[in-house]
C-alpha cells in the first residue's frame, strides 16, 4: 500500500476491519493509540538532555497540559507533528504487517 | 470423463438439498447408525474393484468403473458413491457450500460420541462442556476430592475412543484420496477438500490468540476456562493441544502435552502450578510455569524469555501484565507471536475471503458475518493486539532507557523483582524452585498424572522427580496422593493455601494440614494479588536469580507485617526417601550452597564423564565441582545451564549431549565434561535480553545490599560486565539523582492522545514535513558519529525478521543496526548516525529497495553487506539499482515525464560513474523542482570528492515514496563527521544558495519548528 494511501486512508480501513462492531473497533485503536504515545513521548524524551528529561516527567506526570505545551514550545519541540508523524509510521507499518 | 464441474453440482445436491433420490442413497447407508455407535466402521474394498473402495458397501452402490468415460447411469453412481462417502465421513470434505462449518460439525460430533461412550453418558445428558471442564478440572487436581478411579478410568477410555475417532477419520481421508486419485474423479477436487480441512486447523491460531487474551483479561475464573474450553470442545480442538505440539514444544511427549494444558490451566492461577513445571518436563512454557507460581508469592517477576517457550512467553507476558498490573516492571519475551503466527492468521483471512468471492459472491455478505468468519476476524483481530502489544513493549524499554533506567530500578527495588533466568535455566529454577515450597503438590501431581497415564511418559515422570531431588538437595519428599493437603488445593473462590516455606518431611505435612491457618500458613486472596496496590502484595523478598553466571540463588526471609508469607529454603529439607545421598546446604544469608551427592564415584576419563542412571547434566556438574574442591550456587548453576541451553544442538553434541536438550541424557553416554569447561570458561553472559533492562541495572542497584549480605561470596569479575560496588552504586546514585522516581508512567496528555485518536480514526491533514529537508540538512543538524556505517533496516519486515538476519549475515559490518518502522523514519535514523539506509520493502509497494526481502532468503543479503565499508562503486550501485526500480507510477501528475527523463539521466550517470554529469543532473534537478516544492528531489554533495551521496526518496504532494539511500564518506582521521552540525553551519552559505528559496531549520529546532516548516509553505 502506497504512503499516498496509507495517509487517507484510517487505521480500521487500512486493516479491513470495517465489518467489525465498533467497541473491538475502538479496541484497535485503543492499542494502537498506546504505541503511539509511548513513541511519542519516546522521541521527545530523546530530544531532550537529562535536566529537560526530568523537567518533561514531572510535567507529564503533573498532567498539567498547558504546563507541558509551554515546555514543548520552549524546546522547540512539534509535539503535535510527532504525533502525526508517529501516526503515519504505526499506520505504515501495521498496512505492511497485516496487508501480506 | 467425469465432469467434475456437474458431479459437484450433483454431490451438492445430494448433500445439501437431499433431492429423493439422494434420500433413498441416504437411508440406505448406515451412516447415521455409525454415528450412533461411535466409531466409524472401515472402510471395505470393493469386490473386483481394482483401486475403489467404498466405505459403506450397501446395495445400492454401484462399483466405480476403470473408465475414462462413463455413461449418465455411471456417473450418477459415482455421485451418489461420493454422496454416500460424504456422509460417512460425515460430509467432512464434500459439502463445499460449507467447507468450515461441516469440518466442525463432524469433528463434533465424533467428539461427542466418543465422550458420551467414554463417559457412559449415551444419551449426551452431560454437556460435552462441563466434561471437558471436568476433566481438565480433574487433570490438575482442582477436584482433588472427587478424584475417583472410575474417573481415572473414564478419562483413559476417552483419550483411546478419541484416538481411535482421529485414526478412523484419518485413514478414511486417506482412502478418499486413493480413491479420488483414480481417473475417475477429480483430483483437484479432493485435494482441495483436503487443503480445506488442513485449512480449517489453522483456526487454532484463534484458540491461541483468544487464550492469550483470555489470560490478558481476567482468568481467574472458572468460567473463563469453561468458556475455554467449550469453544475447544466445540471445535474438537481441545484434542490438538494434547496430540500436537507448536513452537518447538517436545512432540508427541506427555510431559509436553501436560505442560501444554499447564500453561492454560494457569487461568486458575492454582498452586498446583508447582508440580505443574517439573510435570511439564524442563520444556517449552517452564518458565512461564515458574513465573505463574511466582506471582502466587506475590512477587513480581521479570523474566527473560527464550526459544522453545512460544506460549509460555505469552502465557508469563499476558499473565504477569494482568497481574501486577501497575507494578510489574517489565517482561521481556524474545517473541510472544511468532512471525508465522501473524502469517497464517492473515493467510487464513485471506483465503478465506477469497473463497467466499469466489465461490460465494452473492452471500459474501453473510458468510462473513457468520460465526466461523467471525472466529477469524478475532483471530485476526487479536493478531493485531499483539502487533501493538509487541509495539509497546520495545517502547516501554525504550521509555526505561530515556529515562536513566533510574525509575524502572526504582520500581525494581520496591516490587523485589524475581528474576528467572532464560529458558532451560529458567525452568529448572522455577521447577525447582516450585518443588521446594511445594513439594506435597509436585508429588502428589506426579502421582496423579502418573496414575492417569501410567505408560506414555517419555520424559518419565519419576526420574524427573530424582532428577530435582538430585540437583536441589533433596527436597521434594514423595507422598500420595491421599497425602495431599486439602488446604494446599485451589478452591471454588480462587484462594488458595500458600505455604512458601513448604514442609519438608511427611510429618511436616502432616503437622501443617492439621494447623490453622495463618501461623505458618498463609491464606492469600488473588484478588489482593492482582491489586495495583503494589504495598500490599509483596509479601517477601525472593532473590532468584539465574541470569548470569555471578548472580546467586538466595532466598532471605524478610518477614513483613502484611505479608508474612516466607520462602525459604529448609536445611532440613532432606529427608525425602529418596534423597538420602543429597546434602542442601543452607547458609545462614540463605544462600543455598550446592547440593550435590557423594562425588566419590564421580570419574572422568579423558574429559568425559559416563552417564550413570538418574545422572543429570546438572547433578553431573555439580558432582564435578564437588569434585575439583569447588562450590556452586544454583543461580551459578542455572546460568551454566541457561548458557548450555542456548547452544545448538551441533555444539550439544560435541559435549556429548545427544538429544540437542541438555535436559536428556542417556545412561551410557559420554559427556565431554573437559569441552563443557572449556566452552564455559571462554562463554560471557548471553542473551543481552537478560541483561538489558533490569539486569545489570538491577544487580548494580542492589550490589551494595548483596555484599552485605553475601559477605563470603565472590563479587562480580570487572570483566563480566557487572560494575564494581563503588562504581555501581556511584552510578546508580547519580541515576536516581537525574530522574526523580515516580510511580505512574507517564503518558501523553489527554489533549495530546486525542490528537493521536483523531489522527487513526480520520484521515490525516498534515503534511509530513520530512521532505522539508535534504538529507544533508537531516545530517547537518545532528552530529553524526564519524565511524559509523550504520545500516537502518526501515519496513515493519524489518521486525524482526531482516534485523535478526543482518546481524546473523554479517554483524562485524553493522556496528549498530537499527530496526526502523518505515522509510520515513530515516530522521530516527539519521539520529542514531545513520550513513547508509537501506529499506526492506516489497516491490510491489513501490517501496522497491536495494534489499529485498527475498534477499534475506536468496542469501543476497550476504553479498550486500560483505561489501567494504564506505565503498564508493558500491553504494553508486546500490543507488543505481535503486533509480532503476523506481517506477514512474509513483509520481502521478505533471512532473512524470521530467521524473522519468531525470531518471532515465540519472541511471545513465550512475551506470557511467560520470560524477559531473550526475551533479551537474542533480543540480538541474533541483533546479527545476525544488522550488516546486511538491517534487522529486536529490541532494547531492560535492566537497572536492564525493563525501555525500544522498537520494532522499520522492515527494510529490503528500505522498513519499521511494527509499532513501544516503552514503557519506567519513574521513577516518578526524573526529567528527565531516556533516556534524558544526559543519553543517559552515556550509550554510553554499546551502542557501543551493535552496535559495527555501528556510533552513534553526539548528535548535529539532527540524520541526514551526518557524522553519511555516516559513518553508
Amino acid at each position: 500500500m502506497l504512503k499516498k494511501e496509507i495517509k487517507k486512508k484510517n487505521l480500521i480501513e487500512i486493516l479491513e476491519l470495517e465489518s467489525l462492531p465498533p467497541e473491538a473497533q475502538v479496541e484497535v485503536v485503543d492499542s494502537a493509540v498506546d504505541v503511539i504515545e509511548m513513541r511519542c513521548l519516546n522521541e521527545v524524551l530523546e530530544s531532550l538532555d537529562t535536566r529537560g528529561k526530568k523537567r518533561f516527567v514531572k510535567l507529564m506526570d503533573a498532567g498539567d497540559a498547558e504546563e507541558v505545551g509551554i515546555f514543548l514550545k520552549d524546546k522547540s519541540i512539534d509535539l503535535m507533528q510527532i504525533l502525526d508523524e508517529e501516526v503515519l509510521r504505526f499506520k505504515t507499518e501495521a498496512a505492511t504487517a497485516f496487508s501480506r | 470423463m467425469v465432469n467434475p464441474k456437474e458431479m459437484w453440482r450433483r454431490v451438492q445436491e445430494g448433500t445439501t438439498k437431499r433431492t429423493k433420490k439422494n434420500e433413498e442413497v441416504l437411508t440406505s447407508q448406515p451412516a447415521d447408525a455409525e454415528v450412533q455407535e461411535g466409531i466409524p466402521q472401515e472402510t471395505q474394498e470393493q469386490g473386483g474393484q481394482e483401486g475403489t473402495r467404498d466405505t459403506t458397501p450397501t446395495e445400492t452402490v454401484q462399483p466405480a468403473v476403470e473408465s475414462d468415460t462413463l455413461s449418465d447411469e455411471q456417473e450418477g453412481s459415482v455421485a451418489e458413491q461420493y454422496v454416500r462417502l460424504a456422509y460417512d465421513l460425515d460430509q467432512v470434505v464434500f459439502d463445499w457450500s460449507d467447507k468450515v462449518a461441516h469440518p466442525i460439525k463432524t469433528a463434533k460430533q465424533g467428539l461427542r460420541k466418543a465422550i458420551d461412550e467414554a463417559f457412559e453418558d449415551p444419551k449426551g445428558q452431560v454437556s460435552t462442556d462441563e466434561l471437558w471442564v471436568k476433566m481438565f478440572l480433574l487433570g490438575f487436581g482442582v477436584l482433588s476430592s472427587n478424584v475417583r478411579q472410575r474417573d481415572i478410568e473414564t478419562i483413559q477410555r476417552y483419550v483411546a475412543a478419541k484416538e481411535k475417532v482421529d485414526e478412523e477419520v484419518e485413514s478414511r481421508l486417506v482412502a478418499l484420496q486413493e480413491k479420488m486419485g483414480s481417473d475417475t474423479v477429480d483430483p483437484d477436487a479432493v485435494e482441495g477438500a483436503l487443503e480445506m480441512i488442513a485449512h480449517f486447523e489453522h483456526q487454532l491460531l484463534h484458540e491461541e490468540v483468544r487464550l492469550r487474551e483470555s489470560m490478558k483479561n481476567d482468568t481467574r475464573s472458572v468460567e473463563k476456562v469453561l468458556e475455554w474450553w467449550k469453544w475447544l470442545g466445540d471445535k474438537n480442538l481441545a484434542s490438538w493441544w494434547f496430540s500436537e505440539e507448536k513452537g518447538g514444544k517436545p512432540k508427541n511427549t506427555l510431559g509436553g502435552k501436560i505442560g501444554y494444558a499447564a500453561l492454560r490451566a494457569a487461568s486458575l492461577r492454582t498452586l498446583l502450578l508447582g508440580f505443574l513445571v517439573p510435570v511439564a518436563g524442563f520444556a517449552a512454557g517452564g518458565t512461564g510455569v515458574a513465573a505463574a507460581f511466582t506471582l502466587r508469592r506475590g512477587i513480581s517477576t521479570l523474566t527473560g524469555s527464550s526459544a522453545g517457550a512460544h506460549a509460555g512467553h505469552a502465557f508469563t507476558k499476558a499473565f504477569l501484565e494482568k497481574s501486577l498490573k501497575g507494578r510489574i516492571d517489565a517482561v521481556v519475551s524474545q517473541k510472544t507471536f511468532e512471525q508465522e503466527d501473524y502469517e497464517q492468521i492473515i493467510t487464513l483471512k485471506k483465503e478465506y475471503d477469497a473463497f467466499i468471492q469466489q465461490y460465494h459472491p452473492d452471500t459474501a455478505e453473510e458468510m462473513r458475518s457468520g460465526a466461523e468468519y467471525e472466529n477469524i476476524q478475532n483471530a485476526y483481530l487479536e493478531a493485531i493486539k499483539f502487533f501493538c502489544a509487541d509495539a509497546k513493549d520495545v517502547e516501554n524499554l525504550r521509555m526505561k532507557q530515556n529515562l536513566g533506567e533510574a525509575r524502572a530500578r526504582n520500581t525494581v527495588r520496591k516490587n523485589k523483582i524475581l528474576l528467572f533466568g532464560a529458558g532451560a535455566g529458567g525452568a529448572l529454577v522455577g521447577g525447582a524452585f516450585s518443588a521446594f515450597a511445594m513439594p506435597k503438590l509436585f508429588d502428589w501431581g506426579r502421582d496423579l498424572v502418573g496414575k492417569i497415564f501410567p505408560d506414555s511418559h517419555p520424559l518419565d515422570l519419576k526420574n524427573m522427580s530424582q532428577k530435582l531431588r538430585n540437583l536441589y538437595g533433596g527436597v521434594a519428599p514423595s507422598y500420595g496422593a491421599e497425602s495431599v493437603p486439602q488446604d494446599a488445593l485451589v478452591d471454588s473462590q480462587d484462594t488458595v493455601s500458600g505455604d512458601a516455606e513448604g514442609p519438608t518431611s511427611k510429618e511436616d505435612v502432616e503437622k501443617k494440614r492439621t494447623e490453622p491457618a495463618g501461623k505458618d500458613t498463609q491464606t492469600v486472596d488473588l484478588s489482593d494479588i492482582t491489586s495495583e496496590d503494589g504495598e500490599k502484595v509483596v509479601p517477601s523478598e525472593v532473590v532468584l536469580d539465574a541470569g548470569a553466571k555471578e548472580r546467586s540463588f538466595s532466598l532471605q526471609d524478610t518477614p513483613d507485617a502484611a505479608s508474612p508469607e516466607r520462602v525459604q529454603q529448609d536445611s532440613s529439607a532432606n529427608d525425602g526417601p529418596e534423597s538420602a545421598n543429597t546434602t542442601a546446604d543452607v547458609d545462614s544469608s540463605g544462600v543455598e550452597q550446592s547440593p550435590v551427592e557423594d562425588s566419590a564415584d564421580f570419574v572422568v576419563e579423558n574429559g568425559f564423564y559416563t552417564v550413570r542412571e538418574g545422572d543429570s547434566l546438572s547433578k553431573i556438574w555439580l558432582e564435578k565441582v564437588q569434585r575439583d574442591g569447588g562450590s556452586m550456587t544454583s543461580g551459578e548453576l542455572a546460568a551454566m545451564m541457561e548458557e548450555l541451553g542456548n547452544l545448538d544442538d551441533a555444539t550439544l553434541r560435541d559435549f556429548g549431549i545427544r538429544s540437542g536438550t541438555i535436559d536428556l541424557i542417556y545412561p551410557d553416554d559420554k559427556i565431554n565434561i573437559d569441552a563443557i569447561q572449556t566452552h564455559l570458561d571462554s562463554s560471557e553472559v548471553p542473551a543481552a535480553t537478560e541483561k538489558s533492562a533490569d539486569t545489570s541495572s538491577d544487580w548494580r542497584d542492589r550490589q551494595s545490599e548483596l555484599d552485605e549480605r553475601f559477605s563470603k561470596r565472590s563479587v562480580p569479575s570487572p570483566d563480566s560486565g557487572v560494575p564494581d560496588a563503588d562504581t555501581a552504586n556511584a552510578s546508580a546514585d547519580a541515576l536516581d539523582n537525574e530522574v526523580e522516581a515516580a510511580e505512574v508512567p507517564i503518558t501523553l496528555t489527554p489533549e495530546a492522545r486525542q490528537a493521536v485518536l483523531e489522527n487513526l480514526s480520520k484521515n490525516i491533514p498534515s503534511e509530513i514535513n520530512l521532505n522539508e529537508m535534504t538529507v544533508d540538512e537531516m545530517l547537518g543538524a545532528h552530529a553524526v558519529p564519524e565511524h559509523l556505517v550504520t545500516i537502518a533496516v526501515a519496513g515493519s519486515d524489518s521486525e524482526p525478521l531482516p534485523y535478526t538476519v543482518l546481524q546473523k549475515y554479517n554483524p562485524a559490518v553493522l556496528e549498530k543496526t537499527f530496526p526502523l518502522g518505515s522509510s520515513g523514519d530515516i530522521e530516527v535514523a539519521m539520529e542514531k548516525g545513520v550513513v547508509m539506509h537501506l529499506d526492506v520493502g516489497e516491490v510491489k509497494d513501490g517501496y522497491t529497495t536495494s534489499i529485498r526481502k527475498d534477499d534475506l532468503d536468496t542469501g543476497d543479503l550476504e553479498r550486500h553487506l560483505q561489501k567494504p565499508r564506505k565503498n564508493k562503486e558500491y553504494l553508486l550501485q546500490e543507488l543505481h539499482t535503486l533509480v532503476q526500480a523506481w517506477s514512474i507510477d509513483m509520481l502521478p501528475g505533471d512532473n512524470a515525464d521530467g521524473f522519468q527523463a531525470a531518471k532515465e539521466l540519472l541511471v545513465s550517470d550512475l551506470a557511467k560513474k560520470d560524477f559531473a554529469g550526475l551533479k551537474q543532473l542533480l543540480s538541474t534537478y533541483e533546479m527545476l523542482y525544488d522550488g516546486n516544492r511538491d517534487s522529486l528531489r536529490f541532494a547531492y554533495s560535492h566537497d572536492g570528492d564525493v563525501t555525500s551521496l544522498s537520494v532522499d526518496g520522492v515527494f510529490r504532494g503528500d505522498t513519499i515514496a521511494v527509499a532513501d539511500v544516503s552514503f557519506r564518506e567519513v574521513p577516518a582521521t578526524t573526529e567528527k563527521s565531516a556533516d556534524t552540525y558544526s559543519d553543517w553551519k559552515n556550509r550554510q552559505p553554499e546551502l542557501d544558495e543551493r535552496f535559495s528559496k527555501r528556510s533552513v531549520p534553526s539548528p535548535d529546532s529539532g527540524m520541526r519548528g514551526d518557524d522553519t516548516v511555516d516559513g518553508e509553505k
